[in-house]
Parts: structure tokens; sequence; C-alpha cells
């Protein structure tokens, strides 16, 4: 299939689980431990999908996402926001600045992967 | 030279009659002579001119004299009579002045007795008499004035009528606004969200749907955040005429809701987080039972490190936020000496047995609620002495980490474990029992053995983790004039300030402390003091006391003087701080002082560099003396104080100076009256022409 995935998270207990999910569902997977890093991998790795935490040192995932949304030159992947703020209007925030679906931790394993089909099958 | 003017006009006029009478009998003799006579008279012409002259100035020595003696003392007396009748009833006329005067004298005396008396036997008919209104309104200034909120009345001009010690702590900010009846609120209060509020009671009245107080959050400039609470005062015809405001500190309940907030959401955050590894890693395991050993592991060490960090983060929360989460209750930080001292009363009130204490610590505190506290272990100390022959308690108090340890022991009498363990459950017939209330503290109350065997009760309080500063609320002496409801009445003062009567004018009474006497030659200001007068009273307890730091030596003779030393001048505001400060004291209201000239010479030399001009009306008590009592031969700030019946206290202070200033111009209002002049504009134009009068003389 060759689906390419990007973690962005600053907690390595949650990316070790996400990045074995997401090999298991057979996707290549490149990591980021904050906003610069994820700038980056973005223009060099090209993913098809970034699965972004909210909360982090220096750049926020609204930050990232923004970005990603507005830099021209930069690609345009599919990006499901992780959060642990489980309020209901960071949702609305997410979506406003163009997020494809909201996860909010803790989170079922099997709902995260569910998302990930989802989000993939509708580009 | 004017006041002599008609002892000179009387003297004149006595000399010249004499003269005439000389002159008529030396024509008679010379008509009478022949001319023999005539040129022997010729002879002794010399000597006829002589006595004429001598004659003369008898005349002007005997009508002196006559107009000393009867003109000069008859007026004095007549002025003393005024003195006596108006303003000083205690005072008596003179009676060494001249003999023929005396017996009139010691008659008025007299009758100053008899007035004395009945004025006396009238005061308190008419204290009993105005028991009913004003003793109302000391009440309600008293009750109000020890309210543990703030509380201020004003009329819809925002005029303060009323207000107490609490709020002029919480709105009014260290050295730049001052709270005063007759004042404006809308110097500490948006006039806006005051209006707004005053405007939905109005609605509120006109719908009649009955007045419900409105609430508003209000932030100040002293920087505190303020529940108020807003409620119309209404006439009896149900006109709005004002508002109370009550009003209470919501900046510490504020931070506290904050850090609550904010405890909240981290712990939840973090939570998640945790909690999120955790899940992740366990489903991991679950759901892919193929993987590697290796694999495994690196979920379990997950698994073991968010667990931990979970635990972590609980007793973090529960050791450094137990006050944030317990602010909800209303507990007070207390001395534990004080709490034990509560509790001995307690028992011995109530059981009437002995109590002793076992200090071991000091100057612990505490976070209570003390009313419960108190009785609750009153109560176990009741049960235990209709349960055992208890002859005496002893309360014992130590320290122990994060607790202060308070023990209730009977060293001499048989009280037992199960009288002890059943007493803290022991639930009363209201409220809770000893057991929930400790809870309640986030404490534990059990039965423990003494080293003797003996069972006794302990209870673990937690320490307060911050100790309160020594907030002594002082409570004013005397009656504070707090309030003043005439001013419901009063609103909008018409009328130029020339046509106002006095008693309606709003007065600074001040006086300054200064290193000299020339301005001009470097001397300079060292204290200020002031006070108000309001409705024709004095409020003393509104007042403005400034040292301030001349920025140079105190002449040796000028400290005999007012005693104010170098020292008592270091660290003190200079000038340039004090008047501006002292410019919103005053305000828009005339000022008074006695022989004011000199202190706003030096009030002006320092226009300049402190861009404050005292452009306010003046008027003097000085030259107010001068008008009611121009033939008295010193119009000093004292013997003016004393012939009125001031009593002369504090002098040579500013305030001291002040308030005698006061209390003098507050006599002499009636007085000028009694001379006719009644408004400010004439009184002014009287003082002006007392002035220049004395500049002639």
């Amino acid at each position: 299939m060759g689906v390419r995935v990007l973690i962005v998270d600053d907690e390595p207990n949650i990316v070790v689980s996400v990045e074995f999910l997401m090999k298991q569902e057979g996707h290549e997977v490149e990591k980021a431990a904050d906003g610069e890093a994820a700038l980056k991998l973005l223009a060099s790795f090209d993913p098809d999908l970034v699965l972004l935490d909210v909360m982090m040192p220096k750049m926020s995932g609204f930050d990232v996402l923004q970005r990603i949304r507005t830099d021209a030159d930069l690609p345009n992947p599919a990006v499901i926001m992780l959060t642990a703020r489980g309020r209901e209007v960071e949702v609305e925030k997410g979506r406003a600045l163009g997020a494809d679906a909201y996860v909010t931790k803790p989170f079922a394993t099997q709902d995260l992967v569910t998302a990930v089909r989802d989000v993939l099958a509708a580009r | 030279m004017r006041r002599n003017r008609p002892g000179l006009v009387l003297a004149g006029v006595g000399a010249v009659a004499i003269a005439l009478g000389y002159a008529v009998a030396v024509a008679i003799v010379w008509s009478g002579l022949d001319a023999a006579g005539r040129e022997g008279f010729v002879d002794v012409l010399d000597l006829v001119v002589a006595i004429g002259i001598g004659l003369i100035l008898l005349g002007g020595v005997v009508a002196g004299w006559f107009f000393r003696s009867f003109m000069l003392a008859t007026r004095r007396m007549t002025e003393e009579v005024d003195l006596i009748a108006t303003v000083n009833p205690a005072h008596r006329v003179d009676s060494n002045g001249p003999a023929h005067l005396r017996g009139l004298g010691r008659s008025i005396n007299r009758l100053a007795e008899r007035l004395w008396e009945s004025l006396g036997e009238q005061e308190t008919a008419v204290a009993v008499g105005r028991s009913a209104v004003e003793q109302e309104k000391e009440r309600l200034s008293a009750i109000v004035s020890n309210l543990a909120q703030g509380v201020v009345v004003c009329n819809l001009d925002g005029q303060i009528l009323l207000y107490n010690g609490e709020a002029n702590r919480l709105l009014v900010s260290q050295d730049v606004d001052f709270i005063g009846l007759g004042r404006s609120a809308f110097v500490f209060l948006d006039r806006n969200v005051v209006m707004n509020a005053l405007h939905r009671l109005q609605l509120q009245a006109e719908r009649g749907t009955g007045l419900r107080p409105q609430r508003f959050i209000a932030t100040i400039p002293s920087g505190y955040v303020l529940r108020m609470t807003m409620a119309a005062v209404r006439d009896a015809g149900g006109v709005f005429t004002g508002f109370v405001l009550t009003m209470e500190d919501a900046t510490k309940e504020r931070a506290a809701r904050d850090r609550r907030d904010h405890l909240f959401h981290s712990i939840t955050q973090d939570t998640r987080r945790s909690v999120a590894g955790i899940r992740a890693a366990i489903e991991m395991i679950r759901d892919y039972p193929a993987m590697s050993n290796e694999e495994r592991g690196k979920f379990r060490s997950v698994i073991a490190d968010e667990a931990e960090r979970l635990s972590a983060r609980v007793d973090e929360v529960s050791s450094d936020h137990t006050d944030t989460l317990e602010s909800a209750w209303e507990l007070d930080d207390m001395l534990a000496d004080d709490l034990i001292l509560a509790v001995a009363n307690r028992i011995e009130d109530a059981a009437d047995i002995a109590t002793s204490t076992d200090l071991q610590a000091e100057s612990v505190w505490v976070k209570v609620d003390a009313l419960a506290l108190v009785d609750r272990l009153g109560a176990v100390a009741e049960l235990m002495t209709d349960q055992a022959a208890v002859t005496g308690v002893v309360i014992g108090l130590q320290e122990s980490g994060r607790f202060a340890v308070l023990d209730l022991s009977w060293p001499d009498s048989e009280v037992t474990e199960l009288a002890i363990s059943t007493s803290i459950r022991e639930v009363p017939p209201s409220g809770a029992n000893l057991e929930s209330v400790i809870d309640r503290h986030g404490g534990e109350a059990w039965c423990e053995f003494g080293s003797d065997g003996k069972p006794f009760l302990r209870v673990l309080l937690p320490k307060s983790t911050a100790v309160p500063a020594l907030a002594v609320r002082v409570l004013d002496e005397g009656r504070p004039e707090y309030h003043d409801f005439d001013l419901f009445e009063q609103r909008d003062p018409a009328g130029a300030l020339d046509d106002r009567p006095l008693r309606d004018l709003v007065f600074t009474v001040f006086d300054t402390e200064t290193t000299g006497l020339d301005p001009d030659g470097g001397d300079e200001i060292i204290s200020v003091g002031a006070v108000r007068i309001l409705n024709g009273r004095l409020l003393r307890f509104e007042a403005f006391d400034q040292l301030v730091d001349p920025r140079r030596s105190i002449p040796a003779d000028s400290y005999a003087f007012h005693k104010i030393s170098a020292e008592m001048l270091v660290g003190q505001h200079t000038i340039d701080v004090v008047l501006p400060r002292f410019s919103r004291f005053v305000g828009d209201t005339v000022l008074v002082g006695h022989n004011v000239g000199f202190d706003l010479k030096f009030l002006r030399l320092k226009e300049e560099e402190t861009g404050i001009a005292f452009t306010n009306p003046v008027l003097d008590t000085l030259l107010l003396a001068a008008i009611v009592y121009p033939d008295a031969e010193v119009h000093s700030l004292e013997a003016m104080a004393r012939l009125v019946g001031v009593p002369v206290t504090g002098r040579h202070t500013s305030l001291g100076d002040a308030l005698v200033t006061a209390e003098l111009f507050l006599r002499l209002i009636p007085l000028l009256e009694a001379n006719g002049l009644e408004t400010f504009g004439q009184v002014h134009k009287a003082e002006k022409e007392t002035f220049y009068a004395r500049l002639e003389y």
C-alpha cells in the first residue's frame, strides 16, 4: 500500500504503541518529538497522514496544523489530532483549522485504527 | 488706627468743649474789666493762655479716660455677653473693669450662671428628645462600622453619606485617594457600572416586580477585586434617593478558584496522558500476542513507568494542594494556643471542670472552623464528666511534622478507652460528631495510650501552611463620624459660592509646620495637617496628617517650637509627593487656616515645583476673629480658642492646630451670623475690610 504516517508527540510512552500499531497496519512510520522536527520531516518524508499531538513544548499541535494547511510549500497530508485535553471547544478548533479527525487520550487502540482507515479512505 | 478713632474724636470733642468754655469765661472776664484791668489782664495773658492749654489737655485726658472706662469697657462687655449668649455659655465677663461697671458685670455673671444651669437642663431634655432619631442613626453607624463587609451609602450623585472602616480599607489605595463623607464614590467605582445597576433597579421598581439587589464584580484602583451588592435607597414615596453598596474582597477567592481550576485541568490532562499510554500498551500486548519478547518488554515498561507517574502525581496533589482543595470550607487561620484556650474556656463553662494546658509547641498555626471544633471538643469533655468522676482535664499541644497534635487527657480520673472512642463518634442532637468535624479539617482523632497506660484523646490537625500576617482589626475608638444622612436631601448645591451660607459649605481646615518663618529665605514645610468640616460638623476621623522631608536641616529654634526632629523626617515623603496628595484631600472645598496667608505663601512657592496650585476660596480665622472681636489685644489661635471655649490641646502639631482652628471656626460662624454675616460672600468681604484695616493699623 505504501502509506506513510508521521507521528508527532513528545510522550515516548504513547508513541511506542502508536508506532507499533501503525506498523502492524502495514504503514511506513516516522516520528517527531516536537513541532519543528515535524515540519522538517514533512518536506522530506512527505507523509499521507500525520498523527499530531496538541500539547507539545514550543510549537503546539495547532500551530503545526495551521502551518500545514496554510504553507503552500509544504505537502498537505491528512491530519488526526491527538489530545489529552478533553474539552469540546478544542475539537471545534481542530476542525476549524483543518484537522480530519480528533482523538482524545486515552483511546481504544482499535478506535484509532478505525479513525486512520476512515481518514485515509476519504482522501 | 480705625479702632482708636472714636477715642481720639471724643478726646478732641472734650478738648474743644473745654477750650470753648474757657474762651467764653475769658471773654466775660475781659468784657467786665475796665481799661486798667484790661492792661493788667494782658500782663497775665501768658498765664491765661497756659491755663487754657492746660485745661484743653485736661479735657482731652478726661475724655480719653471716659472713652476707655466707659465706652470701650461697655463695648467689650457687650461682646462678652454676646459670647455667653451664642457659643460659649461658660464664659464670664471680666469684673475687674471700671468701678461703675463692676456691679453690672457681677449681675451679668449671675445671669450667665442661671443660663448655664437652665442650658444644662435643656440639653438633657434635648438629648432625650433627640434620642429617637439621632441615637438610631448613631447606632446604625456603630453597627455598620463593625461589619466585616465594606459598606458605602451614597446619594444619586455618588456622594458618600456613610461608609465604614472595611470600605475604607478595600477602596482606598495607599497614598492615592481619600474616602470621606460628601466625597464622590466614583473616584473608586466606575460610574457607568454603578449607574447601570441603579438603572436596572429602577426598571424593577417601575415594573413593580420587587427589587432584587444587583450584584457585580468590580476591580478598583487599589487592585482589589470586589464582589459588590447594590440595593436602592428609597424615600417614603418610593422615589430613589440613593444606593447602598456592600462589598467583599473577592481577590483571594478568585485566586483560589483559579488555582482549583488550574489544578483540576492539569490533573485531568496528566491522567489522560498516562492512562492513554497504559491502555494502548495493554491493548497492544492483548491484540498482538505474536509480538517479540523485546517488543512485549517495551510495552510492559511503558505500563510500569506510567503507573509510577500516576502514583507520584496523586501524592503530589494530596500533599501540596490540600489548601487549594479545602478552601471551599470556611476555615480560618488560628494560632493553636488560642484554639486550646477557647477549648479550655468552653469546657470550664459547660462542664464546670478545672482545665490545665500543657503547651509543648509555640506559634503553631492551624486552619480551623473554630466554632465547630471548640464545640465538639467541649462536648467530648462533657460526656466524660457524665461517665466518670472527672476532676480535671489537661489539654496538650505538640507539633509533629505537618500536623499539630492536640491531646485531651484525664490524668486523675478513670476514663475508659471505650468512653473516649464512643465520644469521638457520638452524634450530638444537632450537627456533626467530632469525627466528621475533624475529617472536614483533613485531620484525624483517636484514642491513644500514654506511657502510664492511661487512654487519652488525640487529635491531629494539619498545620496551616501560610502563616497569616497579624491582621489586627483596629476598631475605632470613640464614635467615628462615618455618616451624614443630611446629604440625601442636599444634591447639587445651587447658586454661586458667594450666596451660600457658611453652614452649608465643605471646608478643609489646615495648618503647616515649617523650619522657620521665611519661605523666601529657604524655609520649608515639614508637616501638613488638615481636617474636614461638612454640614457644620467636624469630621475628626477624616484627617490628613503628614510629615514632610524638607531636604534641609531643622534649625534649633524651630525645633523648640514644633518638636519635630530631623530623625523623624527621615524616609518621609518630600513636598512634591505630599502636595499633590494634599490637593486631592482638599478637592474643591474652601480652605480655612489661622493666619492662613503664612501657610499659603509656603504652598504658593511650591507651585512651580509640584505643579499644584491651590486656587480654592480661602478664609482666615484670625481675620474672622478680628471681625467679631476688634478690640482684643491679640488674635492668636490660642487666645481666640480659649475665649470661645475651645479646649486647646495638641498645639504645635499641624493636625492638632488644624483641629483647634476648626473648632474655633465652627464657633465663629454663629458669632459672625450675629453680626449679620451669613453667606460666604458677606464674610469674605468683611474679612477683606478687616485685613486692610489691620494693615493700616
